[in-house]
């Protein structure tokens, strides 16, 4: 079972008279103790959906659409050994499925806090600026610990907190040290402790390096990987860097315009992309070590998503397009059959799926994508 | 590349400090001035038509390098030199010339743009203030032309444009024809793509690159973005704390990087291909306060390579941990409760937990060596000659005291090292050259002072 299933999940802020589709329709799973990185240029979507997961919308935003199954659920609704009661599951009124998961789209905002930092805690992005300024680092985490485990005295807490900054490189004596003695790397240390604070089952990792130096962002890359080793937890990380993503990531999901593009597990989409955008994408970003080949930029720029047209939303950029493109957006197809030219929908959230109406074609696509020609004919201006 | 080209830039030991002047209650409580060394003692030369790559992290003076060479700041002392001609003492008549030849790309197309001005009077400005052209028709045929090199075309659609209906590609296009419409000679981009996608990058960036063919321009390129370095630059310059700590074409730099910190740098760049192979950086520690760097070489405290002196019996390895020892010792960092046992009753149990733990280096662990996490290290297991433990052991023993002048006292004399002595000079290491004593001798020609690109 998953730990995380999106269904279809659409989410709009209202801008007047009309709206932002700033996700829609996005379908994806996360596996437990699963790294899962949601890529994509800014303006993608790719952090609002993360934030919609767990209400931490802006006021204007709201989920329109879709489901946010999650395996886990609020105390109340959990019996001694923290399995969800069986009346729970029954009663219609409680938005929880057969098999325990829960929908959290349904929670109301006084419901969905016991879910936050306990179930699901965010890495806030910009994290250099999470911290509160008037409050010592160690208070901080003590907070979050006695909020959302009432039991708690406070000096378990605080020698959890304590632990907790060891666990990722900091010295426990600097607890009692306010924000601006941490160096840029020691507070986004400090800030991924927080959120490891209650145990949670996922993280969800907002752009958790972009701030920072390469060095800086080496180690806290490392420091990730080893609390998921260490803790099981699964990440959702949301990142524009695509190098960042190769490399600690196991799931990848190409997000443009609002929609999901492309997802599967790393290699596959890395090695072996399926969707126009991902060629692109591949095509424009440079390397360090490897061969330097010339770059090719995806001509025209990012859609608007202010009631956007109903086609594919990157037909207007995509050198491949036919007039399919221009009808509806199209679904995701199974990337496998489509490699011996066959075009199915694909019914799962974890093989290989690419929203193009010419996956059947990918051969030609992948040989096309690596020509420069291919991109500059479509220039639109 | 044109090996023969001559230099168009050429620096010498050029630095630039901030804050060095006192402030009336400085001067009343005698405090003296200690200024940051943005920019400190730097030479390089650049040749006309070359792409010259200024990286490092965030804060070791690479955008103050840059604004020295477009005499956007005075150099606290050192010459630079355009086209023979010293740039920081020029006339009225020569600056203006200066102004016309040399150009600057901001990095932030959203911010370096006039918001009240359109695309025409952005681009035609730098016209009128140089007088260049004569009268309104020619000027806007010049802006035009521009315009349309740089890819925004039909010129004409774009002309009356504010920035703010623009993308942020089409934005920096106009910084980019801005700085061209003078028909300069050397241009200094500052972070030019660093906010623009990644789809939309390259774009730039190539343009860059045909402008320069088509121009015959010298860039500078500076950026944090180790992978575009890589992409436009034909030479690389390595900054580290407002030092040049490495120079050379930029595949050697890459590829063989001479200097520890240029490949733990180029290390921690992440690899797209999943398969690649990929190695942590191997460094401690993070960038100190500019304002109170190092001595020596100011990467000696993070370095891996540090070298022990020539007496030194034990290994590198247990050199660098003992030498970690004594720095964190000196500073106070350590104390006596990081140990469980009780000072008091089981000292000698102490004294081995303070070494165990204070030993070990927070690394990689593909650097650690056996039986070595991020917080212990198996004594034994360290190759250290039998003195120097005596030395360590008598240093936490004053340590578990907080005794740390004893600690000092102990310490002071012992593990030298040449690294934190003295500050290296550039000196040439096969294909490039390099700040670092690794080096020594081996091929010390010369004391490079302004050293020629052809090295």
């Amino acid at each position: 079972m998953a730990l995380l299933e999106v269904n279809d999940l659409s989410v709009r802020y209202d801008a007047g008279e009309s709206q932002v589709h700033a996700v829609d329709g996005v379908s994806f799973d996360v596996e437990h103790g699963e790294t899962f990185g949601l890529v994509g240029e800014s303006g993608c979507g790719k952090t609002t959906l993360g934030k919609s997961l767990i209400h931490l919308l802006d006021s204007n935003g709201y989920v329109e659409s879709g489901e946010v199954w999650f395996d886990g659920t609020l105390p109340r609704w959990e019996d001694e050994r923290g399995e969800v009661r069986q009346e729970v599951i029954e009663d219609d009124q409680y938005p929880v499925r057969e098999d325990g998961m829960t929908d959290l789209t349904e929670l109301d905002n006084e419901d969905i806090r016991d879910i936050r930092w306990r179930n699901i805690a965010l890495i806030p992005q910009s994290a250099m600026n999470a911290l509160n300024p008037v409050y010592k680092v160690g208070d901080q985490i003590i907070e979050a610990i006695l909020r959302h485990e009432p039991g708690t005295t406070r000096e378990e807490a605080d020698a959890r907190a304590r632990d907790l900054l060891e666990r990722v490189g900091i010295e426990p004596e600097r607890a009692d040290d306010y924000a601006h003695e941490y160096s840029g790397g020691m507070k986004q240390r400090a800030v991924i402790a927080m959120a490891m604070a209650c145990n949670p089952d996922m993280l969800i990792a907002d752009e958790p390096t972009t701030a920072l130096d390469v060095i800086i962002q080496d180690r806290i890359l490392e420091e990730i990987e080893d609390l998921q080793e260490e803790f099981d937890v699964s990440i959702l990380v949301i990142s524009h860097d695509i190098s960042v993503m190769a490399e600690i990531c196991d799931k990848l999901g190409v997000m443009y315009g609002g929609k999901l593009m492309e997802s599967g597990p790393k290699e596959e989409v890395l090695r072996n992309a399926a969707n126009p955008y991902t060629l692109g994408l591949k095509n424009s970003f440079p390397t360090v070590k490897q061969e330097q080949e010339q770059l090719v930029s995806i001509p025209g720029s990012p859609p608007t998503l202010l009631d956007p047209s109903e086609g594919c939303r990157f037909a207007d950029r995509c050198p491949f397009v036919v007039d399919e493109c221009h009808t509806t957006h199209p679904p995701m197809y199974d990337v496998d059959a489509a490699e011996n030219g066959v075009r199915t929908e694909s019914s799962s959230g974890h093989e290989h799926r690419s929203a193009c109406y010419r996956v059947d074609e990918l051969e030609m696509m992948r040989e096309d994508a690596t020509k420069e020609e291919t991109w500059t004919e479509t220039q639109t201006h | 590349m044109d090996r023969n080209a001559d230099p168009l830039i050429e620096v010498e030991n050029v630095a630039k400090w901030f804050d060095t002047t006192q402030g009336v209650t400085d001067r009343l409580l005698g405090r003296e001035p200690n200024p940051v060394k943005a920019v400190d003692d730097v030479s390089f030369t650049i040749n006309e038509g070359d792409i010259m790559g200024i990286a490092g992290e965030s804060g070791c003076g690479k955008t103050t390098l840059g604004k020295l060479l477009v005499q956007l700041h005075d150099p606290t002392h050192g010459s630079i030199k355009f086209d023979g001609q010293d740039i920081t003492d020029m006339s009225n008549q020569e600056e203006q010339e200066f102004r016309k030849r040399v150009q600057m790309i901001f990095q932030d197309p959203f911010e370096s743009l006039n918001p009240r001005m359109t695309v025409f009077q952005s681009v035609v400005e730098p016209l009128r203030i140089n007088e260049m052209y004569d009268g309104y028709q020619a000027r806007r045929e010049r802006v035009i032309e521009v315009l349309n090199e740089v890819g925004l075309s039909p010129a004409e659609a774009y002309l009356n444009e504010f920035p703010k209906e623009l993308s942020g590609g089409e934005r920096q296009r106009v910084a980019i024809a801005r700085a061209l419409v003078v028909n300069p000679d050397f241009i200094v981009c500052d972070e030019p793509v660093s906010m623009l996608d990644v789809s939309i990058r390259a774009g730039v960036l190539n343009l860059m690159k045909e402008l320069q063919a088509e121009y015959g321009l010298t860039y500078v390129f500076i950026s944090h973005d180790l992978s575009l370095i890589r992409y436009m630059c034909d030479r690389t310059a390595i900054m580290y704390l407002g030092d040049v700590i490495e120079q050379g074409p930029t595949d050697d730099v890459v590829m063989d990087p001479k200097h520890p910190y240029t490949e733990a740098l180029f290390d921690a760049v992440p690899e797209v291909d999943p398969e690649a192979e990929r190695h942590r950086a191997n460094v401690t520690g993070e960038v100190p306060n500019p304002r109170n760097p190092p001595s020596g070489c100011r990467f000696h405290p993070r370095c891996s390579k540090i070298i022990p002196p020539e007496n030194w019996t034990g290994s590198q390895a247990a050199f660098r941990r003992a030498f970690q020892f004594k720095r964190q010792a000196t500073i106070e960092e350590i104390g006596p409760e990081e140990v469980d046992a009780d000072p008091e009753t089981a000292r000698e149990l102490a004294v081995d937990q303070l070494l165990e733990r204070e030993l070990a280096l927070e690394l990689p662990e593909e650097h650690r060596g056996e039986n070595e996490t991020a917080h212990s290290i198996d004594v034994a297991e360290l190759d250290l000659p039998r003195d120097a433990e005596q030395t360590l052991r008598d240093a936490a023993n004053a340590i578990l005291d907080e005794d740390y002048d004893g600690a000092r006292e102990v310490l002071d004399g012992e593990f030298q090292t040449i690294c934190e002595r003295e500050h290296p000079d550039l000196r040439v290491a096969v294909d490039q050259i390099t700040a670092c004593h690794l080096y020594e001798g081996e091929e010390r020609k010369t004391r490079v002072g302004a050293p020629s690109a052809d090295d």
